[in-house]
């Protein structure tokens, strides 16, 4: 076991703990930290980070986070990449939620048109957007249907009538991930996902109406369409039931293949099978399929959105500018060529509660954005701000173009509920004239912001190391929570 | 203790909880790992008992066992709103595999009628532990919410 003791300084924000450290570790494990938090840090999630840097074939280094918590497996604002010809894939690299993600929405109004309409917008939208325990979806899904929105994604959506065409272009892999394939995800990760499709849920899923308050970057927030005061709607949620289960199910069928094959595993929850195995494969096509459905579930939210504002507003979502910014996934494993010492090579990188990250110039970021890097979209919690930053060709260098994904929890949920109660935290929310319409009271305490490592400092640390820069922050109006 | 009297305790961790039950035997252990995860979703004792489910899970292990049957609780909560509040089991093991069938009881949940406390996803195989000491049976796991 190694911990924060380990911990080398490389430079400002970054750490290391050399491979020597332990013998069965392959690479180092590098971590990005600001000073205070490599004080406080845990063990458990450094120890993770230095578990994957013994799976085979991993490449470079294990990467943990500014935002890095323990996880199961692998820690939570970890990335790990693996070479196509001998590295591993294990489904505890992404974790229960596939493609989690944030898609964030501009609109062309200021803080100031809204303000008197922000207590309707947030009743209609948590009337119309269903959250919180048996959320289910308002489009009830037909059996057969649900191979279609895992093999199609976001496309299915639009189809259906669920956005416009242009949409798909501000999305992560346009909103569909190649090689999905339905049959290899199981009845019962199906029958979860049906009744969902088109909800919120709930934990730390949320929908925010939020106004841009700092930029940090004129250039870079011109090219994605961003200026002070602008009002802008960030969505945050995932596959649902769908994706637990698909994850759940790889995750066993791997526990069985490591048992069988007499794996020698650091942690039961690292699971995992050989690139080229059957095991690997499927879960591949599974996973890809949970992804779709995660991108689904965004674009349906979004419609759902365009549709309520233009019913309180009584203007139309295009002419309230109502565009995508940008779509990414927090939690998925994808295959991607990045330089590795000499030579470009084909890897799999795994992102547990990471964000893409790519600089300038790469084929995957839409033609609009390349010249600037992709857009990272890092919400807040509960009534603390988000960010838009941009990727940067630091973190191609040293993180596999990966960066933060948010606020990592520092406080467990019990005690959250013991520190705080849940009309305390809607009147802090309130007197900062925030308006927060949630489900379940407990949730309200179990997500108090102080329960979580504060997003600036994370932000910040990202920035100042280099594997992403910040361009605009966004303070939040209206919250609803599953 | 009596068959469906609850009976388990909450730890810690610092992303999720964790569960603790201690039982004369391994079918009561099994159904304390339900009702525990079931009443971090609800207030479990409240949920009627209207509706009943023939339920059969085999499993190569004890610890697949428990994954598998908290799993199909999960399951049947996300597909089809159903939340159970009593569980007349039994668990047999032959000479390969372990075997839980039964029926299981409860109510379609509906945030009319009943309280809602927390999401749980999936449960872990992180700290998993089944131990038989003496006369009782001791589990362990952590859920991921």
């Amino acid at each position: 076991m190694v911990g924060k003791n380990d911990l080398e300084k490389i430079r400002d924000g970054v750490y290391e703990i050399p491979s020597s450290a332990r013998k069965d570790m392959r690479v180092p494990a590098r971590i990005y930290l600001d000073d205070e938090s490599a004080k406080t840090i845990e063990d458990t999630a450094i120890n993770q980070v230095a578990n994957v840097a013994c799976l085979e074939g991993i490449q470079k280094r294990s990467i943990g986070l500014p935002d890095i918590h323990f996880g199961y497996g692998f820690s939570i604002g970890g990335v790990a990449a693996f070479a196509e010809n001998n590295g591993i894939i294990s489904p505890g690299g992404v974790g229960f939620d596939i493609n989690c993600g944030v898609r964030l929405i501009k609109t062309n109004l200021t803080e100031e048109d809204i303000k008197p309409h922000m207590q309707e917008l947030v009743d209609e939208l948590f009337k119309k957007i269903p959250s919180g325990l048996g959320s289910n979806g308002i489009k009830h899904l037909k059996e057969s249907e649900i191979d279609e929105v895992l093999l199609n994604g976001a496309q299915w959506a639009i189809e259906n009538g669920y956005g416009w065409e242009e949409d798909l272009k501000f999305l992560e892999e346009n909103g569909c991930m190649a090689g999905a394939d339905p049959d290899k995800v199981s009845t019962k990760a199906k029958r979860r996902g049906i009744p969902q499709l088109g909800s919120l849920g709930s934990g730390n899923h949320f929908l925010e109406i939020q106004s841009v308050g700092d930029i940090y970057d004129e250039k870079t927030a011109q090219v994605y369409g961003l200026e002070k005061d602008q009002v802008v709607i960030l969505i945050h949620t995932g596959s649902r039931g769908c994706g637990y289960q698909i994850c759940a199910d790889n995750l066993r069928e791997m526990d069985k293949t490591a048992k069988r094959l007499k794996m020698n595993l650091p942690d039961r929850q690292l699971a995992c099978a050989p690139i080229d195995s059957d095991e690997a494969q499927k879960y591949l096509q599974a996973m890809a399929a949970g992804a779709n459905y995660a991108w689904t579930n965004r674009q349906m939210i979004q419609h759902w959105t365009r549709e309520t504002f233009e019913n309180v507003l009584k203007q139309d979502a295009d002419s309230l500018g109502m565009h995508v910014l940008y779509d990414v996934a927090h939690n998925i494993i994808k295959k991607e060529r990045h330089q590795v010492g000499k030579v470009n090579k084909t890897v799999y990188v795994h992102r547990k509660g990471a964000t893409r990250s790519f600089g300038p110039g790469r084929k995957e970021i839409t033609q609009e954005y390349r010249d600037v890097g992709q857009p990272v979209l890092i919400p807040g919690t509960m009534g603390t701000c988000s960010y838009v930053l941009a990727g940067t060709e630091n973190a191609m260098k040293e993180t596999f173009g990966s960066t933060a994904h948010g606020a990592g929890r520092v406080l467990s949920r019990s005690g959250a509920k013991r520190e705080f109660s849940p009309e305390e935290i809607q009147k802090q929310l309130s007197d900062k004239g925030i308006i927060l319409k949630a489900n379940s009271q407990p949730v309200i305490a179990e997500e108090a912001p102080n329960a979580y490592k504060d997003v600036d400092a994370v932000v910040k640390t990202a920035h100042d190391a280099g594997i992403s820069k910040l361009v605009a922050q966004m303070k939040p109006l209206g919250v609803i929570k599953g | 203790m009596n068959d469906n009297n609850p009976n388990f305790k909450y730890f810690d961790t610092t992303a999720d909880i964790g569960i603790e039950v201690e039982s004369d035997n391994i079918t009561d252990a099994f159904k304390n790992s339900a009702f525990g995860t079931l009443n971090l979703i609800t207030d479990i004792e409240k949920i009627e008992k209207k509706i009943t489910k023939e339920i059969v899970i085999e499993s190569e292990d004890e610890y697949g066992l428990l994954y598998d049957w908290i799993t199909e609780l999960l399951i049947l909560l996300d597909s089809e709103n159903f939340m159970a509040s009593e569980y007349n089991i039994n668990i047999e093991k032959n000479s390969d595999e372990y075997i839980l069938h039964g029926k299981i009881s409860g109510d379609t949940y509906s945030t009319d009628k009943y309280s809602y406390k927390t999401e749980v996803k999936a449960i872990t195989y992180h700290e998993m532990n089944i131990e038989k000491k003496d006369n009782t049976y001791k589990i362990k796991f952590i859920l991921d919410l």
